[in-house]
Parts: structure tokens; C-alpha cells; sequence
């Protein structure tokens, strides 16, 4: 079996112990690795109701058979914990050096459970581990913790770290790396609260392909296309050019969810930041496509993704371009979700605005009150932004009132730059998402940006394509590669059947890939299931169910409570799943999973 | 014969390509249209595929109501076509 290791490495931070766990060749092959893995794994370690906070919640980072291939994107890794937002499953992709260093260490899997009993880093070189004392890292943004480690252990090693917001438990905080995160979800709170300010890895163990010749030969045809039409807008534009046609579209999420358009849009927009601020274009690791826009702004440079510029800014009424930079350069440094705390900012100031909460006045567009707010929160200063660090929805259940309707989440995850109500099939993937309102599990938006859906009217149709859509992000974060490539396949399950053949030497198919998608599905789900969820959980906020947007043509659109459910039910009938959306035993047989609700029965670990 | 005045609004991409926000075309059919931004703006020449088609790296949206990839499709005088860029994750 080539791409793999065959083994995890489970560390156990009570004892200062590690040791290799082996991973079979059928748990590989039906869950390949990143995501997929991840999820398996977390079934096996961490223990059924556990607080994701607390030293049994266990935290996995996972590689896959690609990573160390020369395949374009593929430095890739996934972080997978129980969400101290969600308290559901929880998965973030990162990229570069930390996936190539990570796997090289030995392992395709790195499980960390228990806690050290004083701030620490973790140093995994080569399978063996050591745990040194951070005390003067604890505080430090994190950038300036990268730049210390790298001093203090070179540059063989590279290096996860958390900021401010992941030492204090922020449930949203990130975990950083080469200033990309692991953003959603709350896995740098995980982190923290382990007392790990930082992972280290290093290491000398490369995995041989099964078919080196085909395998560099894929590599060229995949690096080729990567250079053609179907990602020339991110390397052109990046995705900060969503702006402006979501803009157009009363698809851009203002002022909390109020509006779908934003009287300043132009000012933000990609195309008059990449003509005034850009200064330069990077890549993660092993990338030929190279998305990264960096901007000046009067902080320094920052790169900046639309995600990151709808929430720092429209969401929040703000359209100083020069704020909203700042902005995003803070949240990096301090290792905050930049989706959630735009969000929950957002979510305060029209709390402020009702009367609901006392925030000195508080108000839509003010961009120096969330400059101050950032780092408060982060630090959890004082009462408001402790409050705020907490997310929507327990601010929202704190505050009382009517707060709950128009706190922007799914499951507890703030929704990111979609407005449902105009994109009505992209309504269903948030309110069916396993790890809460997402815009990268789910790219049922595709469907409503074409011709083959009526987005402001959802239909139970659409839903067998927004699985599809599902079922495609499921094997693309396990493989792993970049979803940024997903344009340049034609038939993505049977040009990912070659890839994984060439890598690992199975005897895969397109028809298995499916079957291994919808697996990996499933297996969250019953991941959820087995922490509590009902299908109470599968919907959206009431202000979206309930208030229409008022400007142009987005006043056609209505999103009723019952088209939701009507597409919700045809989205669990096109899953498989029963009509309450639980899974049947016969499914979890046919999905071969029986051996995840045996661990879970068995309350394994 | 004289075809219905519309407006094209380029957004992403295709503005960045251009250099211009919008043109105005006189134009019958979607196609019709396609073929005055490839005439008027050489950086967009590839909007219009071997087969006549709309480029899948680019989108039309009508109005900003209906998204359309007929280029049969006929126009009327004040339509507004959005010309985007495809792929709107990230
Ligand atoms: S396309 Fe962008 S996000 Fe994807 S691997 Fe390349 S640089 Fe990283």
C-alpha cells in the first residue's frame, strides 16, 4: 500500500507518552485520510459527551495519501475535535509545510489527548516526542510565537501554533500556520486548553508512492490544467472578487443578515483593492495556483480572503477599506475566526442598536469599535467581550429577549457570506451541515449560481445535487487536494479513482469514490447523533425564515419555515437517511460503519 | 433590422480583464451579445467557447434574476446582463 504509513501517533500529554497505533488497510481505504480519517479517529478517541475543553476531549490532526506527492495542492492537513462552539464534530483544513513535516514525522495521523500541566510545545521529531516549557511563548500573537520557534528550533521543524484567543478559550479560536488557519469551529480553543501553545514537527520518513511514474506523470497533466481558465479568477482575483457580484446578486450578507446589499460595496470590492492596495500574490506549499492576495494596509500587509472582507465589513456596516485590513490583520495575529467574530460583532451592535445589550453605544459602522473590540475579545477583557468570545448563540441565550432570532448561526457556527434567503439551495446546506452553517462542506451556492435552480424560491429538487456537492467536498478533503482545483476535473470521481490508484496501488474505482464520499458523510453524522443532535438542529435562524429583504429584486425571494423542511426532507430521502434524519442500521451495514457505532456503543477510549 | 439597446455590467474577472464596469450593445440574442464583448474587449475573447457557447470559467445572469447559458436566448431593450466569473466558493 503506497501514501500511507499505516500507523497514528497517539500522544498522550498526562504522561508525556506517545506511541504508533496501526491503522488498517480497510480503515484507510474507506476513510483515505484528512477529513475523512479524522473523523474515524475521533469516533475511536474521544469519549461520547465529552467537553471538547476539558484534557479528555481528544484533538487529531490528520494527513493524507497524497500529501509529499508532487501532485499541485496537495500539502494539505486536517484538524478534527469536537467544537467547543458546535459541541458537534468539527473539522478545518490548513495547508504547506506543517502537512509535508507532519507526515514525514512518521505518522498519518497525529491523535493528542490529555493536557500538560503548564504551558508547553509539543515536539514531534521522527515519531519520538518531547514536551518543553512555554511559558514566555503564553501571550504572544501568533505571529511572533512562529517567529520565536523558528529561532529556537530551526528550520527543520514547522510549527502550529495558537494566538491570544486559543490560550483563553475563545470558541472560536484558530490554529495557525504560515499565517493560514484551521479557522472554524474552535479547534485553537481545543488547543489551548491542552496548555499547547505550539506543535513542532520534523522528521526524515517519506512514504513511496505505488506507481512512481504515473504518479509524476499526473502531477504534470494535474499542474498544467491548475494554470488554465478554470482557476484563473483566483489567481487573478482572488476570492475577494465575490464581493461585488454577490453585491449585485442581494447575496451579500450587511449588517447582520438585514440587508443583501451594501451601499459601499464598490469601495470594498475585490476589483478596487487588487487596482489599489495589492502588493503581491503567494501560494501555499506545493501550489502552481496561488490564490493569496496580500494588501497594504497602514498595519502592514495582509492577505485577505472574501470570507474575512464580507465579515470584518459589510456585516459589520463597514466599508473603510483601511479598517477593514486592519481588521483581518488583528484576527490573524490573535487567532480569531474571522467569519465568527465578524459575525458576532455584527450580532452585538444590532443588540446595541435594539436595546438589548449595553456596549457604549455600540453601532453599525463603527470600524474603530471592532478594532478595539478584537483584542478585548481575544482576551476576554471584560464582561462584553467575554460575552462575545462565547459566540452567538450563548450570547443570544444570555442576552434574552428576541436575541436568538437574528443570532446568525447554525449549530452554534456563524454563518459565513451567503445570504440564504437569495440563495436558497445554499439555505438547505447550511441547515443540514454537520458542523454547522458552512460554506466549504457544502458548495450547494453552485447550484444557485446557475441555471439549473431558481434560487430565490428552493425546491426539494435540488436537493440530490446539493448532496452531490456534499459528497464531492468529502472526498476532496480527504484525498486531500485544494477544493480551488475542483474546476480543472471533468469527471472528478474517476480522475480521483486514477490518482489514488497511481499513489496507493488499489484497484479503486469512480463507483467505490462515491460510496466512500457518502461514508464519510454518514460517519459525521453519526458522529452528531451520538453527541445529542436531533433534527430540531437542522435549521436556520428565525429572522431568515421569517423577514424578507427589501430592496430590488431579492423581494421576490421568501424562505418559508416549510420550504426549508420540504427541502430538508428531500435532502435526508436522497441520503438515505430516515425521515427524521437518523440512520437506519441497514445503511450503516451498507456503508460499512457498523464498526464506528460498536466503538460508540462501547464508549471506546 | 436594429437590435434592443442592452447593458452588459462586467463584475470580477471580467471587469478586472476589461477595464470597464459596463457596455452598451445593441444586441437580439444572448449570443449576440457575447459577440460585441469579444469585439469590444479583445481581454475577453476566450468568453465564448469552440462550440458557441458560454465559457465555463464565466457566468450570465439576467437582471440579476435568472441565470441564462442559452445563447438563443432573445433580449429585449433595457435588459441588463451580468457578466461574472464562475466558481464563486472561497
Ligand atoms: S489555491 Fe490557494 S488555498 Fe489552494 S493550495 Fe493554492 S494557494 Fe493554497
Amino acid at each position: 500500500m503506497g501514501g500511507y504509513h499505516g500507523r497514528y501517533l497517539r500522544i498522550d500529554l498526562n504522561r508525556s507518552t506517545a506511541n504508533y497505533v496501526a491503522l488498517s488497510e480497510s480503515v484507510l481505504r474507506r476513510f483515505l485520510g484528512g477529513v475523512g480519517l479524522g473523523t474515524w479517529l475521533l469516533h475511536h478517541e474521544s469519549p461520547p459527551g465529552v467537553d471538547p475543553l476539558t484534557a479528555e476531549g481528544a484533538l487529531v490532526f490528520c494527513f493524507s495519501p497524497l500529501v509529499g506527492t508532487p501532485l499541485t495542492t496537495s500539502a494539505k492537513f486536517a484538524v478534527v475535535a469536537k467544537s467547543p462552539l458546535t459541541f458537534r464534530l468539527n473539522d478545518a483544513l490548513s495547508s504547506s509545510h506543517f502537512a509535508l513535516a507532519g507526515k514525514r514525522s512518521g505518522a498519518d495521523a497525529l491523535v493528542i489527548v490529555g493536557a500538560c500541566a503548564v504551558p508547553s510545545v509539543l515536539v514531534i521529531e521522527d515519531g519520538t516526542i518531547r514536551i518543553e516549557p512555554a511559558g514566555e511563548l503564553w501571550g504572544l500573537d501568533s505571529d511572533e510565537t512562529t517567529k520565536q520557534l523558528g529561532e529556537r528550533f530551526g528550520p527543520e521543524f514547522h510549527s502550529a501554533v495558537i494566538g491570544p484567543a486559543g490560550e483563553k478559550l475563545v470558541r472560536y479560536a484558530t490554529i495557525s500556520h504560515a499565517n493560514r488557519h484551521a479557522g472554524r469551529g474552535g479547534l485553537g480553543a481545543v488547543m489551548g486548553s491542552k496548555r499547547l501553545k505550539a506543535i513542532l514537527v520534523a522528521g526524515t520518513q517519506r512514504v513511496p508512492v505505488a506507481d512512481p511514474t504515473r504518479v509524476i506523470a499526473a502531477a504534470r497533466d494535474l499542474s498544467q490544467r491548475s494554470f488554465g481558465p478554470a482557476t484563473a479568477k483566483y489567481r487573478e482575483l482572488g476570492t475577494v472578487s465575490n464581493l461585488l457580484t454577490f453585491n449585485r446578486l442581494h447575496a451579500l450578507p450587511t449588517r447582520n443578515f438585514q440587508q443583501g446589499q451594501f451601499e459601499q460595496a464598490e469601495n470594498l470590492s475585490g476589483e478596487s483593492l487588487n487596482a489599489a492596495r495589492r502588493v503581491a500574490r503567494e501560494s501555499c506549499a506545493s501550489c502552481t495556483i496561488g490564490c493569496e492576495h496580500i494588501y497594504s494596509s497602514s498595519a502592514g500587509n495582509v492577505r485577505l480572503e472574501y470570507e474575512s472582507l464580507f465579515a470584518l465589513g459589510p456585516l459589520c456596516g463597514i466599508g473603510d477599506r483601511d479598517i477593514v485590513l486592519r481588521a483581518a490583520r488583528l484576527c490573524d495575529r490573535l487567532g480569531l475566526d474571522t467569519i465568527s467574530v465578524g459575525a458576532t460583532v455584527a450580532f452585538a451592535m444590532e443588540c446595541s442598536e435594539r436595546g438589548l445589550l449595553t456596549a457604549d453605544g455600540l453601532r453599525f459602522g463603527d470600524g474603530e469599535a471592532l478594532l478595539s473590540l478584537l483584542p478585548r475579545i481575544a482576551h476576554r477583557e471584560d464582561p462584553l467581550s467575554d460575552l462575545l468570545a462565547e459566540g452567538t448563540r450563548r450570547a443570544a441565550a444570555r442576552l434574552g429577549g428576541d436575541a436568538a432570532d437574528f443570532a446568525p448561526h447554525v449549530k452554534g457556527l456563524e454563518l459565513p457570506g451567503y445570504e440564504p434567503r437569495t440563495l436558497q439551495t445554499m439555505a438547505l446546506g447550511f441547515a443540514v451541515g454537520s458542523r454547522g452553517a458552512d460554506h466549504n462542506r457544502s458548495g450547494a451556492y453552485e447550484l444557485d449560481f446557475s441555471a439549473t435552480t431558481d434560487r430565490f424560491h428552493g425546491s426539494p429538487e435540488a436537493a440530490a445535487l446539493a448532496v452531490d456537492t456534499e459528497d464531492r467536498a468529502a472526498l476532496i478533503d480527504s484525498m486531500i487536494l485544494c477544493k480551488f482545483l475542483r474546476g480543472v476535473f471533468t469527471d472528478f470521481f474517476a480522475e480521483s479513482a486514477d490518482l489514488l490508484k497511481s499513489v496507493t496501488g488499489w484497484n479503486i474505482s469512480a463507483d467505490e469514490l462515491q460510496t466512500t464520499a457518502r461514508r464519510i458523510v454518514t460517519a459525521k453524522k453519526l458522529y452528531n447523533v451520538r453527541e445529542g443532535w436531533t433534527n430540531s438542529e437542522d435549521t436556520l435562524p428565525r429572522r431568515f425564515l421569517s423577514e424578507e429583504l427589501s430592496t430590488g429584486v431579492a423581494t421576490e425571494a421568501t424562505l418559508t419555515r416549510e420550504r426549508l423542511q420540504t427541502m430538508i426532507d428531500a435532502y435526508y430521502m436522497a441520503r438515505g437517511w430516515n425521515t427524521d434524519g437518523q440512520v437506519s442500521q441497514s445503511l450503516i451495514d451498507e456503508l460499512q460503519l457498523a464498526d464506528l457505532s460498536e466503538a460508540n456503543q462501547r464508549g471506546d477510549r | 433590422m436594429t437590435f434592443p439597446t442592452i447593458t452588459i455590467e462586467l463584475y470580477g474577472m471580467p471587469r478586472a480583464r476589461a477595464g470597464v464596469r459596463e457596455l452598451v450593445v445593441s444586441a437580439g440574442t444572448v449570443g449576440d451579445a457575447l459577440a460585441e464583448v469579444v469585439a469590444n474587449c479583445p481581454a475577453l475573447a476566450d468568453v465564448v467557447s469552440a462550440d458557441g457557447r458560454l465559457a465555463s470559467q464565466y457566468l450570465l445572469s439576467l437582471d440579476g434574476k435568472h441565470f441564462v447559458s442559452n445563447v438563443l436566448q432573445p433580449l429585449q431593450s433595457g435588459d441588463r446582463l451580468l457578466l461574472l466569473s464562475s466558481d464563486a466558493g472561497g
